[in-house]
């Protein structure tokens, strides 16, 4: 990872132009270009520690350094709380260009990997016995995903407690809800 | 009884349906009455705008199409629903071409939407002048003695848009159903959210330091109104369990209410 403290030079990679326009189109045209860099979003960050900050991300998207800034922690770990575009004197809505952000990182990610993996990972190592923990667990997941009945006694007990029930029957929202995913599916640009 | 649709959401059905139903009988006493909206879909939460925007957009604003249908105002109480239905609004406001995109999704659908729905908190309807007024007279059991910590999070902290305007909802509440008020300074901080879940190591010290602050206070219950809240500070004190010497409870601020006003 680049080192926090200060910009990556340029030379580190490719400046790609048109990024800084697909960020923008993703995050439903919240533009950059207003940003002073005053660092206020930095400051209120609860997880920019010593990691890549936020005002250096968004100056990693303006130049257009695609690779530093889907290499950076910072879209992984943002927790959306929303403070950064609070605070921002110029308006930038920051947390829409992070979601682009995440949604960049996650379209990049190598064949064979799932964010489905990511979510579960921490819950499935309670659960599972350690034989199909770490490496294993990766395949388990992606490919066997009947392993997911493991988690079959956790549901029961959950039932059996009152915290989740069996799904009713909402035939009609459900049949809506697919027609306007269709129809994002297809009106959305990339 | 002032009318109000409700919005439950995917989590006040189920693992935080104590928040649902000690908030309903809260609000029947209080005198409002919550009509859970009929159809109602998953508003998405904040996984949906990293798969696509225009989706992130359209699928809180079925809900919103919904409550126009039944002209009432909208009560929420999850502090996700609360941001996501009010960005979809907001952007919709905002931006006519995707005002235009999210009407065209909705239409292929069957529904409309004009944007006019008014999205409240649970909170900002329990804690109006007038309800809070009928809470003092009405407590029969009033909290005395109790040390209680109010917990915001980050979602119901953003000013004007999204969240609540500044405020001090939950402290009047809690004041008004006889508690004591603890201070602290970490009220509105953000409570790791997803991370809890995908990065443990780092998200849960940030939780722990908010638990710690209530805990050295001296607060022996911590009000919250948001399911995400209480399920990650829940984790961070499973965390420290056996280390610390007094127990500090986390409670939905409705369940406290409820004990105070002598809820059965």
């Amino acid at each position: 990872m680049a080192t926090a403290h200060y910009f990556p030079k340029t030379g580190m990679a490719m400046a790609e132009h048109d990024f800084p326009k697909l960020v923008a189109s993703l995050a439903g045209g919240a533009s950059l270009a207003a940003c002073c860099q005053c660092g206020a979003c930095s400051a209120v960050c609860p997880v920019a520690g010593p990691r890549d900050t936020v005002r250096q991300v968004i100056q990693g998207v303006r130049s257009g350094l695609r690779s530093w800034v889907l290499k950076s922690e910072l879209p992984r770990v943002c927790t959306v709380c929303g403070y950064c575009t609070t605070v921002c004197p110029q308006g930038i809505e920051v947390s829409e260009v992070i979601y682009a952000l995440k949604r960049v990182v996650l379209s990049s990610r190598p064949a064979g990997t799932s964010l489905f993996r990511d979510c579960f990972t921490h819950l499935a190592a309670a659960l599972l016995p350690e034989a199909i923990q770490e490496q294993g667990l990766a395949m388990v997941l992606d490919r066997e995903p009947l392993a997911l009945l493991a988690f079959g006694p956790m549901a029961l007990a959950m039932l059996g407690d009152g915290r989740t029930e069996l799904p009713g029957e909402n035939r009609k929202a459900l049949v809506e809800v697919q027609r306007l995913y269709q129809a994002a599916m297809e009106m959305e640009a990339p | 009884m002032i009318r109000y649709a409700y919005y439950p959401g995917c989590a006040l059905q189920t693992v935080a349906r104590d928040y649902d139903t000690s908030l309903r009988a809260v609000s029947r006493l209080l005198g409002f009455e919550l009509v859970v909206l009929e159809g109602w879909n998953c508003c998405g939460a904040m996984s949906l705008p990293t798969a696509n925007y225009l989706l992130s957009l359209a699928l809180p604003a079925r809900n919103l199409a919904l409550v126009e249908e039944i002209g009432l105002p909208l009560v929420v109480a999850c502090g996700t629903c609360l941001n996501t239905l009010r960005r979809s609004r907001h952007a919709c406001n905002q931006r006519p071409e995707w005002r235009s995109r999210v009407q065209a999704a909705l239409h292929r659908a069957g529904r409309t939407y004009r944007g006019e729905v008014e999205i409240g908190h649970a909170l900002e309807v329990l804690a109006g002048p007038l309800a809070l007024a009928k809470l003092r007279r009405q407590v029969r059991h009033p909290l005395k003695g109790l040390r209680v910590a109010v917990y915001y999070g980050c979602q119901l902290s953003g000013p004007g848009v999204q969240g609540l305007t500044p405020s001090s909802y939950l402290e009047e509440l809690m004041t008004g159903s006889g508690a004591e008020l603890v201070n602290i300074s970490q009220k509105a901080r953000c409570c790791g959210n997803n991370l809890v879940s995908t990065r443990p190591d780092e998200a849960l010290p940030l939780v722990q330091e908010i638990l710690n602050e209530a805990m050295t206070k001296g607060a022996q219950y911590l009000a919250v109104a948001c399911p995400m809240c209480r399920h990650n500070l829940l984790a961070a004190q499973k965390c420290t369990a056996g280390c610390t010497p007094i127990p500090l409870r986390i409670a939905y601020f409705s369940e406290l209410l409820a004990e105070a006003l002598g809820v059965t």
